[in-house]
């Protein structure tokens, strides 16, 4: 045979040579010298001299023999690369073709590791999607890192919206600053336009806008000086104007006065937070304001270039000294803070994030820890074919690759899945996301969300499949293919070991966490917040200014409601008040006693409310002594207060508090009744001492922020709340049919509110441990199972020696519990770490609670007992005979 | 005479379509089966094999000739075979146009 016969191609097949630059230069110079030669010969059998024979074949190369071989050299390595490149194409689709098919052979465990890998790439990506959403995206505003909020920080280390006065101070004074702006919270009634609707909204100065560097989707933004204007919410436009374009420069009805359409700010402009539906410009009045105590606008600035945060805190403290020495009265102790505007997410929705972000890595860990020890099973499986492959001639690099294409193979399909599992998963995960915030309600699955889940699927396919393809290849020899089936396994056994253990250790942390977090709930849930939520239907009436601009009125319409609500079948008491606890959690005021002067510190206020007689009862706050708030407590009856006990501790401490007088809320109060505490800020916080003050009692015009517009209704136990609304809805619209009704709610809704973020992140921590449970219970299954079958040949022999199943049972039961053992102590320390990171989120529950800790170990066994079952009973099963037939 | 482009790989190709050949086979055959028309510069030919295998067209390797000396083998592949078909039938109805016009004898049909 000579090599003619060789089919072209096997040499290439064999990687007999890999021809590089040097090669490709040779090979094309012999083959031209080659074609020469034989031209020459050819030349001298049909006659021609040696010499000229010579010259003519030189001819016939068409061009110099140099210029020729270059020529030659240069498309031969130009070939060279090109089906090189190709080769490796066909080599990867070689791989990939090969692993599908090699997985459609195991379809069970094609699917089980696709959906391990899902599961953990889908809960980082969801998880990722919302943290990153709320703390690390940029906010939506031209150059964001320079835009600061700027607050007053009386003592007492709490943060508070400065007073017109001391912003108007602030921005003449302050040179770190490349603009200023400020704003109010507000709300109209839009009339109109069919139903009446409550809107949402935000007076800001005319250079707010412009501070955050926004500009209009199309019409302009505000202008100094100028009033009775409207910008509205890209929504608000689509809602209720149809986006409709004319509506610029018309004229639309808010709390019945007229305000021209000047704007509309694009889809993503929310600010200050998701819910605004339209801004108006600031009343010269309200930024006139001399009321230096009066606090109540917010504050945004732009840092200049190259000033730094910590600059303007320092200057704006030495300005806040020079206002305190100014006006010595109001700003006592009245410092300012810049914080940027970026961190303006709470710590607790930012440690809820990032635990949720841990407890989805620690998923993803055990989910690659649990693939690696079934691939690892797999490759040990497979062992003899590779074995044959590589006495047949593979590359071990060939067959690390191959078994890295499984993985990958494995991890993008499991990728493909998880982000299908994070796009239906996030907008459960809404409720994480801090409505305060200027972003959108639901975090979108996007590019950079993508490119993250690809990473983590990369990243994951290369964990998985490196680990096992190094171990796989790096022990075989010829050998191994004469030994017998149970050679050589214990090194693999070990790393598996190792990989169970750190599963063990992972759901011991996940258990413990997840536990942490449930128990806080729970305490939470048990905490007492002062009023009984059940069966209270809640709503707001918007009571604009005018036509409800005199005490008088207003009360006139209360009393009109409340006695027909009161009259309603199944109603048992109604009232109205000034903001419902937890909903409204501020609204504090400064306390002086009499004859002490007033002094304006965080720690002398309480928390104003005005009430209708009534709400006492309407939310079972308990009256301790003295009386409710009554019909009698009129504009022309002496100046009352209902206090709550411990403003009563506090301000009176050992003393009778009833008849005791003090100055709050601009006039003199006496106190003629003593009710119990209320949790205003929610069940997590502790709260101010609170005021109530009769709705009667408060001069017209006079603190019109806290117009009691809330309406509170308890119905009796035997029906639904909400059964009432269409009635109430009646009621309000024959007094008053201009008045829309908004945020009608049961109590119990507003308070579940306060929790629902955490009650999200315990359940989906809580999946994720019921998860890891169920992984690393398979994780031990598939060791032990394994080593059951390496040793069936060593139990057979102890049992035709005469062992009990018993002591068969306990070797593999004594594994089990070792390996689970080994993980437990470590994940305990871990778990006892991620505890204490998150101690602010466990309401007073240790770190090192007991009883979760307990409990997990506890779960720990069941969940070893669990994955040994069938491992043991295969074991106690093994026949005594098998010794004596096989091999 | 020039060759149009594109021609030499279907001819070359057409003379592989009859066994591996090394390169002076492929251009005596080509001199051969032209009558001495077709002659074609050795290092355009092996320009064009190299960049026909480049295209997978052909494959190749090193083997000896009758002569005992080493040559470079080319072999025509699935994917030259079915380029062959399809250039060396476009190929004939273009010198046919060519013939029709080059022929024609009167102004207007």
């Amino acid at each position: 045979m000579t090599m003619r016969d060789i089919r072209v191609g096997v040499r290439r097949l064999f990687r007999l040579a890999v021809p590089r630059p040097d090669t490709a230069h040779r090979d094309a110079d012999s083959e031209l010298e080659a074609l020469i030669t034989e031209r020459v010969e050819h030349l001298i059998a049909r006659g021609a001299s040696p010499d000229e024979a010579r010259i003519r074949a030189l001819e016939r190369v068409g061009a110099p023999i140099s210029d020729a071989r270059a020529q030659l050299r240069h498309s031969a390595v130009r070939r060279e690369k090109r089906i090189q490149a190709v080769e490796r194409l066909d080599e990867l689709l070689q791989d990939v073709r090969f692993t599908v098919r090699t997985l459609r052979r195991s379809p069970g465990f094609a699917l089980t590791a696709i959906l391990v890998t899902a599961l953990g790439i889908g809960a980082n990506t969801a998880a990722f999607s919302v943290a990153d959403f709320v703390l690390l995206r940029p906010l939506p505003f031209a150059d964001p890192g320079r835009l600061v909020k700027i607050w007053e920080s009386p003592p007492g280390g709490y943060r508070l919206e400065p007073s017109a006065p001391n912003y108007r101070d602030w921005k003449a004074m302050a040179t770190s600053f490349e603009a200023m702006g400020a704003y109010h919270p507000t709300a109209f009634n839009l009339t109109g336009r069919g139903e009446p609707q409550r809107l949402a909204g935000i007076a800001v100065t005319a250079d707010l806008l412009p501070v955050l560097g926004v500009h209009a989707a199309f019409g302009r933004v505000f202008t100094d000086g100028e009033e009775g204007s409207v910008i509205l919410s890209h929504a608000l436009w689509q809602k209720s104007f149809g986006a409709d374009r004319g509506v610029l420069g018309g004229t639309i009805i808010l709390d019945g006065l007229p305000h021209v359409v000047i704007g509309v700010m694009p889809p993503d402009f929310r600010f200050p937070n998701r819910d605004i539906a339209l801004w108006t410009p600031m009343s010269a009045t309200d930024l006139a304001s001399t009321q230096r105590g009066d606090n109540w606008f917010e504050v945004i600035g732009r840092l200049k270039r190259g000033i730094t945060l910590k600059q303007a805190q320092s200057e704006m403290r030495l300005i806040a000294r020079q206002l305190e020495r100014a006006y010595p009265e109001d700003n006592a102790n009245v410092g300012a803070s810049v914080f940027a505007l970026q961190s303006e997410t709470n710590g607790q929705s930012r440690l809820l994030l990032l635990a949720l972000c841990g407890a989805a890595l620690c998923v993803l860990l055990l989910a690659c820890a649990n693939l690696a020890g079934l691939l690892i099973a797999r490759s040990l499986a497979r062992r003899r074919e590779f074995d044959v492959r590589v006495a047949l001639g593979a590359g071990r690099a060939r067959l690390v690759r191959q078994l890295v294409t499984e993985s990958l193979v494995i991890s993008v399909c499991g990728g493909a899945l998880g982000i299908v599992i994070a796009v239906v998963a996030v907008p459960l995960l809404a409720s994480l996301v801090p409505a305060t915030l200027p972003i959108a309600a639901v975090p979108s699955v996007d590019t950079r969300v993508l490119l993250f889940a690809a990473l983590t699927t990369a990243l994951t396919g290369l964990c998985i499949g490196v680990f096992p393809a190094v171990r796989a290849t790096g022990q075989t020899n010829l050998s191994a293919l004469r030994e017998g089936s149970r050679a050589g396994g214990g090194q693999r056994a070990r790393l598996r070991s190792a990989l169970v253990v750190c599963e063990v250790a992972l759901t011991v942390v996940l258990l413990v966490s997840g536990g942490l977090l449930m128990r806080a709930l729970n305490r939470l849930h048990e905490v007492d917040p002062g009023f009984r939520p059940e069966n209270v239907l809640t709503m707001r009436t918007a009571l604009p200014i005018p036509p409800y601009d005199t005490t008088e009125r207003r009360v006139q319409f209360y009393s009109r409601v409340l006695a027909s609500v009161r009259a309603l079948p199944g109603v048992e008491s109604a009232a109205y008040v000034t903001g419902l606890p937890m909903a409204m959690t501020g609204g504090i005021w400064p306390v002086a006693l009499a004859g002490q002067p007033r002094v304006r510190t965080g720690a002398n206020s309480a928390a104003l409310r005005f009430a209708t007689p009534g709400y006492f009862s309407a939310l079972r706050i308990p009256v301790r002594r003295g009386r409710d708030i009554e019909e009698t407590d009129g504009a022309d009856a002496p100046f009352v207060a209902v206090v709550s006990e411990s403003f009563a501790r506090k301000y009176f401490p050992g003393d009778d508090p009833l008849g005791k007088r003090f100055q709050f809320a601009q006039g003199e109060r006496t106190v003629v009744g003593v009710v119990g505490d209320v949790r205003t800020r929610g069940l997590e916080q502790g709260a101010e001492p609170q005021v109530y003050l009769p709705s009667r009692q408060v001069a017209d015009g006079a603190i019109i922020g806290y117009v009691p517009k809330d309406l509170v209704i308890r119905t009796a136990a035997t029906i639904s709340p909400t059964a009432i609304v269409p009635a109430v809805r009646r009621i309000v619209l024959e007094v008053d049919p201009l008045q829309p009704i908004s945020s009608v709610r049961s109590m119990e809704e507003v308070v579940s509110e306060r929790t629902a973020s955490r009650v999200m992140q315990v359940r989906v921590i809580g999946a994720f441990a019921v998860l890891a449970f169920f992984l690393a219970a398979v994780g031990i299954h598939g060791l032990l199972a394994y080593t059951v079958s390496q040793r069936a040949h060593e139990f057979s022999v102890r049992m035709a020696l005469g062992a009990q199943p018993g002591a068969i049972v306990g070797l593999v039961m004594r594994q089990g519990l070792g390996l689970a053992a080994l993980g437990v102590l470590p994940g305990l320390g871990l778990a006892y770490g991620a505890g204490r990171a998150m101690s602010g989120l466990l309401a007073g529950i240790s770190p090192g609670d007991a009883t979760t800790f307990t409990a997990a170990c506890g779960l720990c066994v069941i969940m070893t007992l669990a994955g040994s079952l069938l491992p043991v009973w295969r074991a106690v099963s093994v026949e005594p005979a098998l010794a004596f037939r096989s091999e | 005479m020039a060759l149009l482009k594109g021609t030499l790989d279907v001819l070359v190709l057409k003379a592989l379509s009859w066994g591996p050949m090394h390169g002076f086979e492929i251009a005596r055959w080509l001199e051969e089966r032209s009558s001495g028309h077709l002659v074609i510069g050795d290092a355009a030919l092996l320009q064009a094999l190299h960049r026909m295998e480049e295209r997978q067209l052909v494959a190749a390797d090193w083997g000896i000739t009758k002569n005992e000396r080493r040559a470079r083998y080319y072999q025509m592949t699935a994917t030259g075979r079915a380029h062959l078909r399809t250039e060396s039938r476009a190929l004939a109805d273009h010198v046919k146009a060519l013939t029709s016009v080059l022929s024609a004898r009167t102004a207007t049909r």
